[in-house]
């Protein structure tokens, strides 16, 4: 197989003295949808935020181990080293899309905003760029979207744009933090459909956090199985589903299996 | 010949509501909605954000007026309680919500929060009070070590059993409760629906029960209420109408479902956009996103009519609003 482009080794995050994030090593493929799953606190958040370089106070300075972006090594990157990876090589999404969205400016300006900064394009190129991108993720009128301000959008609108806006600079990882767990089914069910498309088309590889074992069945290629800061798991989907190693896998799809239609 | 029904508990018939736009039209949340709900029975509705799920409960808790429409309790109109009686159906009918953080109150123990419907309600004497707190806390499995402490020293699951023994403890004959599963992780999602069903069984509570969730509703409900844009489309017993979905927005609600077997097929998205953003459209609400729509839909709205089954038989309580079910 070729490399991984993002390679996580013995991740460990601490606060205080406790591991919330417990020696986690993983790796992860251009176009592949990887899904991190677990309960709430079991630490998929933490890990996601270690790659980021997001991890608030404390926890900021203890987190061990390696985590390399190609030939980078994240770890030992400065502030302002990460500024120029974050947005750019490896984006995030997040579950409410409108905290993500700048509500003075119109939809049209936030998202151009990513090419004219990342890409350096000029004003002109970058709103084409943007209406180009917003078709990409299925939203059939751009220019009325791009006019209107993010809350004239419904849920479902608004987290399409935030992957819009994501995916502008091609990043070669996106990390979506439990996207949809705002949305009903149906929006759900766009937004996850467009977003796996077009890492595919364009080579991006997602890590996709979720509580639902739907959504992992579904959308995910290969998923982690996290309870309690550990890795209990790590196996393509279809094998996690047939045959799961780990007990505390097979009770969590049993309790996803008991409570679905 | 007709079956004889048992008198519902709750009879609610073609309501709607409005709530005033600023300066705009009135947005019509409910139309002509119509359901019954009988002793010990429990109703799930379901639909998605901005249906008008919440609005039908708020009517039947009495906290949105009526713009038309009728809803008897026990065979009396709730809209003309008076004092006395008005009393007494706030006795009757409990409401759950979705957030019991917000729903209790941060310095009131258990205790506290349990007693007090018992003594708005003048229910029972002091001693008598005592035992049907304890009596409550543990039909709903908590201990009762538990009711001295306060909200923030329970965990979302143990603050939403005391929610619910809160409602209970009234000895209400109707629960509405508004999706109050939802805020839960999965496991305690499925101890808190095993709970209801108990209760349910033990008390004859009937429950109208609103939920996003077709997952939790199965479990739950004898009878489901599908609502898009603030109607019925299709309601009919739980199995029967998940097994044989009549209206095209049931099965595209359906279809989008992910389910935990990555041997299934892929969910399916609904194209286009929830009405709520839209101005209502002539014809079926559900017409703009149907992919089955044809010159009917677009010009009249469709009345209520039975369904038939892949075996021709024609089903009395299935009943859905759709013109393909009326060629």
């Amino acid at each position: 197989m070729k490399n991984p482009v993002l390679s996580v080794r013995d991740l460990s995050v601490f606060i205080g003295d406790q591991a919330v994030v417990d020696r986690v090593s993983f790796d992860l493929y251009a176009g592949e949808v990887l899904a991190l799953v677990g309960e709430s606190g079991c630490g998929k958040t933490k890990t996601a935020e270690a790659i980021m370089g997001l991890l608030a106070g404390d926890a900021k300075n203890r987190r061990t181990g390696s985590i390399r972006l190609g030939e980078q090594e994240l770890m030992s990157m400065s502030e302002a080293e990460m500024r120029r990876i974050r947005g750019r090589e490896i984006s995030m999404v997040f579950q409410e899309p409108m905290t993500a969205l700048d509500p003075v400016f119109s939809n049209g300006e936030q998202l151009a905003q990513q090419f004219r900064r990342h890409r350096g394009q000029s004003r002109r190129q970058a709103r084409d760029s943007a209406a180009e991108m917003l078709t990409h993720v299925g939203i059939q009128d751009p220019e009325r979207i791009m006019r209107s301000y993010p809350h004239q959008l419904s849920g479902g609108l608004r987290q399409r744009l935030i992957v819009a806006m994501a995916m502008a600079c091609r990043p070669q990882v996106l990390i979506a933090d439990e996207p949809t767990t705002a949305l009903d089914v149906t929006t759900q069910a766009q937004v996850l459909g467009q977003m796996t498309k077009l890492g595919r088309e364009i080579g991006t590889a997602i890590l996709l956090i979720t509580h639902d074992l739907g959504v992992v069945a579904q959308y995910g290629d290969r998923a982690l199985i996290m309870r309690r800061g550990k890795l209990l798991e790590n196996q393509p989907v279809k094998d996690l589903f047939a045959k799961p190693e780990n007990p505390y896998t097979g009770s969590l799809i049993a309790a996803a299996r008991e409570l679905s239609t | 010949m007709k079956t004889q029904r048992p008198t519902p508990l709750l009879k609610v018939s073609e309501i709607s509501l409005s709530y005033a736009g600023r300066g705009k039209q009135p947005f019509e949340a409910v139309r002509q909605v119509s359901f019954d709900l009988l002793p010990g029975e429990i109703l799930g509705l379901v639909g998605e954000s901005g249906a008008g799920k919440s609005t039908v409960a708020s009517a039947v808790l009495r906290l949105q007026p009526l713009t038309s429409g009728k809803i008897s309790f026990r065979g009396k109109d709730i809209a003309s309680a008076r004092s006395a009686d008005s009393r007494d159906l706030r006795r009757r009918i409990q409401a759950v919500f979705q957030d019991p953080f917000a729903a209790l109150s941060p310095r009131r123990t258990v205790r506290q929060s349990l007693l007090e419907p018992l003594d708005h309600f003048r229910m029972g004497n002091r001693d008598r009070r005592d035992a049907m707190i304890a009596k409550t806390i543990e039909s709903v499995g908590l201990d009762t070590t538990l009711l001295e402490r306060l909200p923030n020293e329970l965990s979302g699951g143990q603050r939403q059993r005391v929610a619910l023994a809160r409602a209970l403890v009234c000895e209400p004959d109707l629960v509405v409760a508004d999706e109050p599963v939802s805020s839960l992780d999965v496991p305690t999602q499925k101890r808190i629906t095993d709970l209801i069903l108990e209760l349910r069984e033990s008390l004859g509570i009937a429950f109208l029960f609103i939920s996003h969730d077709i997952g939790v509703v199965r479990r739950l409900a004898d009878h489901m209420a599908v609502m898009y844009a603030g109607r019925i489309v299709e309601t009919g017993p739980t199995e029967e109408l998940l097994r044989h979905p009549a209206h095209p927005y049931t099965q595209a609600l359906l279809q989008a479902i992910p389910v935990a077997d990555p041997a299934q097929p892929a969910p399916r998205a609904l194209d286009g956009e929830a009405p709520a953003v839209l101005t209502p459209a002539s014809g079926c609400v559900f017409h703009t996103r149907c992919s089955e729509a044809f010159a009917a839909c677009r010009e009249r709205e469709p009345a209520e009519v039975p369904v038939t089954d892949e075996h021709g038989t024609t089903s009395r309580r299935h009943r859905t609003r759709c013109h393909l079910w009326n060629r």
